[in-house]
């Protein structure tokens, strides 16, 4: 990049950031404009804000908002008061059974991250899974739900810690348990909108594993059948992209991109992260379709991603963009 | 299809980890395959794949293509979809855990459902670490485990994924006793088969696995 790209793309992005602020803060904000300004991302300090916008916790209307925050905010003080302070009194035996497993997904979530081996961030996490698993009985806790929380929980602690905290130890902000209502809220909304992945036996992942497949035939057909050639099945590597929504699949300073589209899209973390997802393996169909089982699944496990910067996010997304117009406004094209 | 780019062996075994989530599964994998403990252990979400080739005592290399799956009660239904064509299974429970192995025959009656029919199932006790430090913490006797084994045709393991006990004496243990099976069943033949041919035998010795509905799905 020149050096006169480079600071274009920076005036760019100062001024996406102004919009955003502009529009965060309008008396009514204007959701369309919204998700198209945060579609190329948005700042850690804005972000949890315009998530909570964006995923319908915050109302649009600006002096709506304190009053919405402050009645779940003591909503969710309520269900820690009630359902995990005196959870000995109406335990049920698949409520110990979903905590035992909170328990040891805990030391098994966000590892990479100083602060979650500390006593005081898990225990924040073991209420909120915890509260959410009794409130769902349908499915109850889980896993990967673990991971879902730990991104709202993150995101939500970043504007407030003076340190980075995806690098550094240190201790919960002053105002943790409201971060903590927002994050079981928004977690709550966000899971409520693919209910049907955490399903015994995942109908709406099965569903979805299958639309990837059938995206991918369109677009590269000897692709699909050299996977078959090779009985390779989407569900041997997809699965997890869907049930962690790309968590282990990405930095997480990427993986916070990949969010921030996800909520610009109506329903996005059911049928954006399709195409994301057949994006993410047509992007490598040539190195694919040389591959044997062993290898297709080493390199599909293990995405080379590690240092991918905004840019491949951006190709990414956009390529991503590019399928869900042609297929998903025209199903259709989807069949033979 | 040429196959220039994998190494050689005479045999692809698939085989599957399985056992209550939490009892040390995708630690035993780690410990085996890299000779290290996890360096950020996360659950296992779906399923995580590896292979290793390894020399069998008897002669011979064989390839193993090792599926570690996730433990959850939840995700049985899925689990139960990687046992196709599995001809080996490592069936773990944690020492200091009861839960863990009263679920044993659970696990071990839906491999037989949904694994080859001869699977090789080698029952595994791991953590014993714990139980060195803390005698009162084992739960299940070394003699508990072994009469299970013997009595449902199981090999068996104590294991210690962090101390390093037995852990490739019960994965490469596994193998030759899946080579052994296999070629006292006539499955196999003498010389070295090209990879193609195996990946025939081995990999698809019976198609109707393949239709086989999976854990009453
Ligand atoms: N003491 C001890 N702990 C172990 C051993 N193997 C695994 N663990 C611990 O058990 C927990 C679960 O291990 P993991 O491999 O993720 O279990 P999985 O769910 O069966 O894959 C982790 O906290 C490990 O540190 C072992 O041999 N000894
Ligand atoms: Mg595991």
């Amino acid at each position: 990049m020149t050096e006169e790209t480079k600071t274009n793309v920076n005036t760019q992005h100062t001024r996406r950031i102004q919009q955003i602020q502009v529009e965060i803060s309008a008396a009514e904000c204007d959701l369309t404009t919204l998700r198209s300004l945060v579609w190329h991302g948005v700042d850690c300090e804005l972000r949890s804000y315009v998530w909570q916008l964006l995923i319908g916790y915050l109302p649009v209307t600006l002096d709506r908002r304190a009053q919405a925050l402050e009645r779940k905010r003591n909503e969710y003080l309520q269900y820690r008061a009630e359902i995990y302070e005196e959870r000995s009194q109406h335990q049920t035996e698949k409520h110990l059974k979903d905590l035992k497993q909170i328990e040891d997904d805990i030391p098994r979530t966000q590892p990479d991250v100083p602060m979650f081996r500390d006593e005081p961030i898990r225990e924040v996490l073991r209420r909120i899974l915890y509260i959410w698993s009794v409130r769902h009985p349908a499915s109850g806790y889980v896993q990967g739900i673990n991971d879902l929380c730990s991104i709202f929980l993150i995101v939500f602690m970043m504007p407030y810690c003076s340190f980075r905290i995806l690098a550094e130890p240190g201790s919960l902000p002053e105002n943790m348990d409201e971060l903590e209502a927002d994050a079981y809220w928004c977690l709550n909304i966000m899971v409520e909108s693919i209910q049907d992945y955490f399903f015994p036996s995942s109908p709406g992942i099965q569903r979805a594993l299958i639309k990837i497949s059938e995206i991918i035939f369109r677009v590269k057909q000897e692709l699909i059948y050299h996977f078959k050639g090779e009985q390779l099945e989407m569900i041997h590597f997809s699965f997890r992209w869907f049930n962690c929504m790309f968590i282990r699949e990405f930095s997480l300073p990427m993986l916070f991109r990949v969010w921030d589209a996800l909520f610009t899209m109506q329903d996005g973390f059911r049928i954006l992260s399709v195409y994301i997802a057949a994006a993410i393996v047509l992007r490598w169909e040539k190195e694919l379709i040389g591959k044997n089982f062993s290898e297709l699944m080493i390199f599909l496990q293990n995405l080379p991603t590690s240092r991918w910067t905004e840019r491949e996010i951006e190709e990414l997304l956009s390529q991503s963009y590019v399928y869900f117009t042609w297929f998903e406004s025209s199903p259709n094209h989807l069949k033979a | 299809m040429q196959r220039t780019h994998d190494e050689d062996y005479d045999y692809l075994y698939k085989i599957v980890l399985v056992g209550e989530a939490g009892v040390g599964k995708t630690h035993l994998l780690s410990r085996y395959i890299k000779g290290t403990l996890p360096k950020n252990p996360t659950s296992t979400i779906g399923v995580e794949f590896a292979t290793r080739t390894v020399p069998l005592e008897s002669g011979g290399i064989v390839k193993a293509q090792i599926w570690d799956t996730a433990g959850q009660e939840r995700y049985r239904a899925i689990t139960c979809a990687h046992y196709r064509r599995a001809v080996g299974a490592l069936l773990v429970y944690d020492v200091t855990n009861e839960k863990t192995f009263a679920s044993v025959k659970r696990w071990m009656e839906e491999l037989r459902e949904n694994a080859e029919p001869d699977i090789v199932i080698l029952l595994v006790g791991n953590k014993v670490d714990l139980c060195d430090r803390n005698p009162d913490s084992r739960k299940i006797t070394k003699e508990q485990g072994a009469r299970f084994a013997m009595e449902n045709g199981l090999l068996f393991e104590e294991t210690s994924a962090i101390t390093i006990v037995r852990v490739k004496e019960a994965f490469e243990g596994l193998l030759q006793a899946i080579y052994n099976v296999k070629s006292q069943a006539g499955n196999t033949r003498s010389g070295r088969m090209s990879q193609t041919n195996h990946l025939a035998t081995q990999l698809a010795t019976n198609p109707k696995a393949q239709e086989k509905k999976c854990c009453g799905n």
